[in-house]
């Protein structure tokens, strides 16, 4: 397994959902694309989502599949940022 | 009611990451460092793998483990999400551990069809929610409920009645039996109790000559008898100590590497307990040797500290008693017991200006995360300790 971490900005496009947990907001947003460094990603598969809290900062990470590496993509819910903090392959 | 995760650790990894699925994984700290398996997927379970095995004994039994770093904010955040959806079904929750919980059913289970049916409701949930499964074991308390539980793993279902418990039990091995431990079976097996209907069968009298007060405890036990209540999470007893150990990077007698290590983890329970408004003045060390060797000096203060820097003291004193250089540490831990809450600071601090600096760094700390203000000394500190403490629990869930 490689695993490569990153900590780099990335443009993300998402569905938010109104119905959900409200303690519990993970299945409300769904990444559905992104582009990280000038190339196109399509989300085929949104594998786990957990929460983590940094500082004061909610932070919901989501392992993402293109169907052929996995992603984390991470969403500051205090700033609205989007970072990739890796990349995993077999 | 018990319901455990199944491998939950590896689990929650193999659904993470797809293309571990099937394969056998072991989950632990830093594959590259000195951890041991912290949890083992069902393949690598067959081939002998076990948690807290060392790196090289799981690899000389699985070359083709793959190893994964464990992230305890994962586990933690899944967990809370799981043990909230238990509470749709009864107040009555208790955390076992970060990966078990038992469920009292008893005043609730007519209103959602009958314990099996919130059990299946439960497997039905994991599965679809996170790709998990677990095992339940439904029975008339806690000790019966957790045994047959684990009867049938992964995926299980086990119900016992009252009518049948005494023939299960009857051959059944006393060690089969959640707290008694390999010590207590093998006294129990020398007074010629093997299994648990022997040990219920067994003269009250007698077992209380040789246990004490636990020799009627664990008659009961034999029979199946148990009146240990489901504790609620949120209602469970006051903490009794906080602390924090961690095994460094290679064995050493470096001074300068074991007071770092030991000031950040005195830095990190210091933290714990102003967090939670403690504080404490027994301070406890623990020191293991690379022969795997373990001990434990504690000293009691006379004043209540939550200080990271005189917790740190107080075991630097600890350890100038109990070390025997030049003998190489692999792990280091500290704890601080004998705890007060709500301790007014005036009482508290002897210092109010360093009641007020803590105040200050650990509004800094909650802002941007720990020890983004921290003593100079722990500019280069160790990245761990990337473990889940067995007391953790989540905060109360609101619904």
């Amino acid at each position: 397994m490689t695993h490569t971490h990153l900590d780099e900005a990335v443009k993300v496009y998402a569905l938010y959902k109104e119905t959900g947990n409200h303690r519990f907001p993970h299945d409300k947003l769904r990444p559905m694309m992104f582009i990280w460094r000038n190339q196109e990603y399509r989300v085929q598969d949104v594998t786990y989502v957990w929460r983590e809290n940094q500082g004061q900062s909610e932070v919901y990470h989501f392992t993402v599949s293109d169907g052929v590496n996995v992603f984390e993509l991470c969403y500051n819910a205090k700033n609205l940022e989007w970072t990739i903090a890796g990349t995993y392959s077999e | 009611m018990h319901v455990d995760m199944d491998a939950f650790f590896a689990s929650v990894e193999q659904q993470t990451l797809p293309f571990l699925r099937g394969k056998p994984i072991g989950v632990c700290g830093d594959p590259d460092g000195r951890t041991v398996i912290a949890a083992a997927s069902y393949e690598a379970k067959r081939r002998g793998v076990k948690t807290a095995m060392t790196l090289p004994e799981a690899k000389r039994l699985c070359p083709e483990i793959i190893l994964v770093s464990g992230d305890p904010a994962k586990y933690v955040d899944t967990s809370t999400r799981i043990l909230a959806f238990y509470t749709t079904f009864t107040d009555l929750v208790e955390v076992f551990s970060i990966d078990e919980a038992f469920l009292d059913v008893t005043n609730t289970a007519h209103l959602f069809g009958g314990p099996e049916t919130i059990a299946r409701k439960i497997k039905e949930h994991l599965k679809e929610q996170f790709g998990l499964t677990c095992s339940v074991g439904i029975a008339p308390n806690k000790l019966l409920a957790k045994l047959v539980g684990e009867m049938h793993k992964p995926d299980g279902l086990t119900v016992v009645r009252q009518s049948e418990v005494a023939a299960l039990l009857e051959n059944l091995p006393v060690e089969e039996l959640c707290g008694i431990g390999t010590k207590t079976a093998a006294r129990l097996n020398s007074m010629g109790i093997k299994t648990c209907g022997e040990l219920g069968r067994y003269s009250e009298k007698s077992l209380v000559a040789v246990f004490g007060i636990n020799g009627t405890h664990f008659k009961h036990m034999g029979q199946g008898i148990s009146d240990s209540p489901v504790m609620p999470y949120h209602h469970e007893p006051p903490t009794k100590s906080m602390g924090h150990s961690m095994t460094l990077d290679r064995d050493t007698k470096d001074m300068a590497v074991i007071q770092r290590h030991l000031l950040q983890l005195s830095e990190q329970v210091g933290r714990r307990l102003r967090k939670d408004s403690y504080a404490g003045r027994t301070v406890s060390l623990v020191l293991r040797y690379s022969d795997f060797s373990t001990f434990i000096k504690q000293h009691s203060l006379r004043t209540y500290i939550d200080d990271g820097h005189r917790i740190y003291q107080a075991g630097l004193k600890l350890f100038g008693e109990l070390y025997k250089p030049p003998r190489l540490i692999r792990l280091l831990g500290i704890s601080v017991s004998n705890l007060v809450r709500e301790l007014k600071q005036s009482a508290m601090f002897e210092s109010q200006r360093a009641g007020s600096l803590f105040e200050s760094v650990d509004s800094i700390n909650d802002k941007f995360g720990e020890f983004s203000v921290a003593r100079a000394k722990l500019a280069t500190r160790a990245s761990g300790p990337r473990v889940i403490s067995p007391s953790w629990r989540p905060a109360p869930v609101s619904r």
